[in-house]
């Protein structure tokens, strides 16, 4: 039974391990060792032509400067938000308590659509800047309840014992609530950070300088190869498809960081699946 | 640690405040600040390191903002700013179809009818066949500029070295094509053992997938073309199901995939995979154009394409024995002027001047000394050194200008920067126009078949699915010739009807 489970997950790891070994594998190939055998997985020499390639890509230094400062800045504010909006509407004597929260419900369940955020958008003077990357979505409804659930948990005494102490209401927040809620935080930091990281659709529709561009826009344009239909059929004379190899050496580059970090974050990770689930 | 954090939440306020600010397009100094909305390859950057845009800047006297989305999402992003109304003030529009239409009904564009004798390049450069295409079908008025491109050449491209290992010569008939196709299947060309190639695999896509529709150069020999606006054998016009060549075509197609001489995983491909199954060696030809050999120098050695790979002309009609081709006229998209624009006229002064012979050739090569070394305009030579070419790539393609040829004749052979290079195009093209007539067919819309397409994609997916489906074997002659001619024929006889009246009385002109 055991080699069972062990055939199991070692097979289910070999599966998930191997779109990434997949594309490092192609990514050191060279281009006609590519062509002679698309199927060949193992290169006979190491070619790093593809890096160099699109090392030279500007957009590329550009897409990690800009999705860095929406990561960075965007998910400080959103944690910001977050928190000043989760701590009050924790409190079950707040007035009008229930209205608010049934307000941001409705959001969660109904939207305007694409055509009505733009137009948001654009008379907010946010199209063609990064602020339309962070502002629209900077609180996130379904994360408000769930911290709001989650600071509902801690106790009511401990509160009750530092405003005996003389704190406020921001003493309270700064001194208790927020130590206490250390790894809900960290957990909705990482979540964002990753919302964040991952933007793509946003900058499609609301940025019109290429150097603006996040970096998933980037990867997008090199490995997506332009649409088909009408416009392929048309004579261009640049292939806007990039050769495989410079396409998988571009997925490379943009995961790498994140491969790197997420070791070291996997656990917040995990625990930000039960969030708001503890009662106490 | 408070102060801390209140330096942080400072900064990141101040941070978001900062990216909030948006740049905002108005005019400087005296000259009027056009935007354009047009879609580029990724590699190009219109920022204020473009030399191309400020020597176009210079010689307009205009300043422009140019935004390019990416162009995977081009077409959603239109969809957008046209929704949105807020137009540039020029936008690049690549197929004048039912949008196009319903936004020229709306009045979103100007009107430019009474406009074109007052801009002298523009309508000394572009052709009354090119200015056809851009009427807007509801209306009938001219809503656009179109963009004059480069004529395709279509025929096949084909491994040579095969054909000298299997001691066979181009094939130029359908009977030739098929004794090529057996001996790919069965006399492993490629040495390597084993019976793994084949002579085509379509990539051509539709509604549904991979079409087998594309694939021109044996389309010739039934009568069959990529366009069908122009008459049967009988002279008739019609719709392509009625062409006596359609059935006996998807039947030739369906024996070639039944006796495995078919690439049989052909309908998963994608678009253009053809081209990369031509380079690995597991297919013996493809459908293309004159400009797709030329597209082979960037994916494999110079050498390598020069020698290996050639250009032929099609089939010839079986019946006449004839190699014909019917071509529309040839544009690449459009350029629409918002009604509401502010420098509307600035607009088409550019657009003019990019029509004239000085325009054209800056946008199309460049400044010479940044962009190019040389150029020889009789011979279309292009001497460009390795940083030139860097350059040129980062800032400019051939999506960029606003015409691609002058007086119907490109600036240069793209991607044929070398002598060897441009003397391979030249023979190939030679013995192509050499063995093949060309001969111009309008290109019309009809309102009716707009519409009808808008109002019942399923019909032509299901047409599209039953023509796979018959050629896989899936399903019989009777089936689809029951669907073609029992349900999809009867629901597009009024748009069939209007679309050939238009053509007759376009012939008759």
């Amino acid at each position: 039974m055991m080699v069972l489970v062990y055939t199991f997950v070692i097979l289910f790891a070999f599966a998930c391990i191997f779109p990434f070994l997949y594309v490092i594998s192609y990514s050191v190939m060279p281009y006609s060792e590519y062509l002679e055998n698309p199927v060949k997985m193992i290169p006979s020499k190491l070619d790093f032509g593809a890096y160099k390639e699109i090392l030279k890509f500007p957009l590329l230094y550009s897409g990690y400067r800009n999705t860095l400062f929406i990561t960075i800045v965007g998910t400080l504010l959103n944690l910001t938000l977050l928190i000043i909006s989760a701590y009050p509407l924790s409190k079950a004597d707040l007035k009008g308590r229930k209205i608010i929260l049934w307000m941001i419900l409705f959001t969660m369940l109904f939207s305007g659509g694409m055509i009505p955020r733009y137009y948001l958008v654009r008379e907010l003077g946010l199209i063609n800047s990064l602020g339309s990357l962070i502002l629209p979505g900077a609180i996130s409804a379904y994360n408000l309840i769930l911290m709001k659930n989650f600071v509902g948990n801690i106790p009511d005494s401990l509160e009750e014992a530092a405003l005996i102490d003389g704190a406020n209401e921001l003493q309270i927040l700064w001194r208790i609530i927020v130590p206490l809620s250390k790894a809900a935080i960290a957990s909705f930091a990482i979540m964002c950070a990753v919302n964040h990281w991952n933007s793509f659709f946003d900058a499609v529709i609301f940025l019109t300088q290429r150097d603006q561009w996040p970096l998933m826009l980037v990867l997008r344009e090199m490995v997506f190869e332009g649409g088909a239909g009408a416009i392929q059929n048309v004579v261009a004379e640049e292939d806007m498809a990039q050769t495989f190899t410079i396409q998988m050496a571009m997925i490379v580059v943009i995961i790498v960081p994140i491969i790197c970090v997420y070791p070291f974050l996997q656990k917040y990770f995990v625990t930000g699946l039960t969030i708001g689930g503890v009662k106490e | 640690m408070k102060r801390l954090w209140i330096g942080v939440i400072g900064v990141m306020t101040s941070a978001v405040l900062l990216s909030g600010c948006g740049n905002n397009g108005n005019t400087t100094g005296e000259r009027p600040t056009i935007r354009i909305f047009t879609r580029v390859n990724a590699e190009v950057q219109f920022d204020k390191n473009n030399d191309a845009v400020k020597a176009l800047e210079d010689a307009a006297n205009v300043n422009l903002e140019i935004e390019a989305p990416p162009p995977s999402s081009y077409n959603d992003k239109l969809q957008i700013t046209m929704a949105s109304g807020d137009l540039p003030d020029i936008t690049y529009i690549f197929q004048t179809d039912n949008n196009y239409d319903t936004w020229a009904k709306n009045g979103l564009f100007l009107t430019l009818d009474d406009k074109i004798d007052q801009y002298p390049n523009i309508k000394n450069n572009i052709t009354d066949e090119l200015w056809e295409i851009v009427k807007a079908p509801s209306t009938g008025q001219i809503n656009a500029v179109p963009k004059p491109n480069i004529i395709s050449h279509y025929g096949y491209v084909v491994n040579q070295k095969w054909l000298d290992t299997l001691n066979m010569t181009a094939p130029t008939t359908l009977d030739e094509f098929y004794e090529y196709a057996k001996a790919v299947a069965t006399q492993d060309p490629d040495g390597n053992g084993a019976n793994d190639t084949y002579a085509i695999s379509p990539s051509t896509q539709n509604t549904v997938g991979t079409s087998v529709w594309g694939e021109y150069f044996l389309m010739s020999a039934f009568n069959m073309q990529q366009y069908a606006n122009r008459p049967d054998a009988d002279g008739q016009y019609k719709p392509k199901e009625k062409f006596e060549g359609y059935y006996p075509y998807l039947t030739f197609m369906r024996k070639l995939y039944e006796e495995k001489l078919m690439d049989p995983e052909f309908f998963i491909n994608k678009a253009n995979e053809s081209t990369d199954k031509l380079l690995q060696n597991r297919i013996g030809m493809m459908s293309g154009h004159d400009g797709n050999v030329k597209g082979l120098f960037g994916k494999a050695p110079t050498e390598q394409v020069i020698s290996d790979y050639s250009f032929y002309a099609p089939l010839k009609d079986q019946n006449t024995g004839e190699v014909i081709q019917y071509l529309p006229p040839a544009i690449w998209g459009c350029w629409a002027i918002a009604a509401d624009s502010k420098v509307a006229d600035a607009a088409l002064s550019l657009i003019d001047y990019c029509n004239s012979k000085e325009g054209w050739l800056l946008t199309n090569i460049g400044v010479q000394g940044v962009h190019y070394e040389s150029y020889t305009p009789e011979t279309k030579e292009l001497i460009r050194t390795e940083e030139q070419s860097e350059k040129c790539r980062k800032e400019m393609s051939s999506y960029t200008p606003f015409a691609v040829t002058y007086q119907g004749e490109p600036a240069y052979i793209s991607l044929c920067d070398t002598p060897e290079k441009l003397e391979k195009y030249n023979q190939e093209l030679e013995r192509y126009l050499s063995v093949t007539t060309e001969k111009n067919v309008p290109t019309i819309t009809s309102p009716k078949y707009i519409t009808l397409q808008a109002n019942n994609p399923d019909l032509f997916k299901k047409r599209d699915q039953m023509e796979i489906q018959y050629v896989t074997g899936e399903i019989t002659l009777e089936e689809l010739k029951s669907f073609i001619e029992g349900e999809f024929l009867p629901a597009t006889a009024e748009a069939d009807q209007e679309t050939a009246e238009m053509l007759e009385a376009a012939s008759q002109k």
